[in-house]
């Protein structure tokens, strides 16, 4: 008879893609004017009032960006991804996007 | 009673039956949502009330801005204890348990009401959700029931009379 192995221990490591998106958003935040929560608060409420709209029917399921009210990309799951690409795309702060999952 | 109202969010195209007493029926496909204010992340990010999650957990997209010791101190994981995964819709992950250092702050565009909750204890996911399939889950910060946030608080969900539409709010 042999005993039962003894349960492996999950591993648990920090994604190096992920550390790699950080470390570049923090550069570009560095680029950039500090957006207020008074900058995105309006974006914000625009984007709410939008959900469940057919307007948002092509970017079902996906995280959507908005910017001035407009939404100005969209990604099916990597909102840092997104977050890089609109701030170098718009050149300013990847953070004055907000960013939420339409689904 | 301090009473803050969440957000509801519905999808864009919303299913249909036939329903055999009458007519079509629209089946809703409710959410709420807020918005969360997290230490060392200076504006704020979705979060979803889901009371089918036992722990308030956030994929590495997001805890991946707070830093540890400042924001959060891990909890290791007692000696010779194995962890199970997490499980959310369509992803399994390994996680780590922390306690917030900041208070986490929840409320919404339409309330000054705000939940302000300190020393939460949260689930760290390792990596982030696969997003090629529908039935995975988003990266978002989903407010779960056990570890300091949506205790002793009531989900007091109705049906706003003039929409039909279901909705929410957090009572304390």
């Amino acid at each position: 008879m042999t005993a039962n192995p003894p349960p492996s221990t999950p591993e648990f490591s920090p994604s190096p893609k992920v550390q790699a998106q950080v470390a570049e958003l923090r550069e570009l935040e560095k680029q950039f004017p500090v957006p207020t929560w008074e900058d995105v608060r309006p974006d914000w409420e625009w984007l709410y009032a939008q959900f469940g709209a057919p307007e948002m029917e092509p970017y079902y399921y996906q995280l959507v960006a908005v910017y001035n009210k407009q939404v100005v990309g969209s990604d099916p799951q990597d909102e840092l991804a997104l977050r890089i690409r609109l701030s170098k795309q718009y050149q300013i702060h990847p953070e004055r996007f907000v960013v939420s999952f339409n689904g | 009673m301090p009473t803050l109202p969440l957000s509801t969010y519905h999808p864009p195209t919303l299913p249909r039956v036939d329903d055999p007493g009458g007519a079509p029926l629209v089946i809703q496909l409710p959410q709420f949502r807020c918005l969360a204010q997290l230490p060392g992340v200076f504006l704020p990010r979705d979060a979803v009330i889901d009371t089918g999650s036992p722990l308030t957990w956030m994929p590495e997209a997001i805890w991946n801005r707070l830093s540890a010791g400042t924001d959060y101190e891990v909890l290791p994981w007692s000696s010779g204890f194995v962890p199970p995964l997490g499980r959310t819709a369509g992803w399994n992950f390994t996680f780590r348990i922390a306690r917030l250092l900041q208070p986490i702050r929840l409320f919404t565009l339409t309330s000054p009401v705000e939940l302000v909750r300190d020393r939460v204890i949260i689930q760290l996911a390792n990596g982030n959700p696969p997003g090629s399939s529908r039935s995975n889950a988003p990266p978002r910060v989903v407010i779960g029931l056990w570890g300091g946030v949506l205790e002793d608080t009531a989900l007091r969900i109705s049906t706003d009379a003039a929409t039909g539409h279901v909705t929410g709010a957090l009572e304390w």
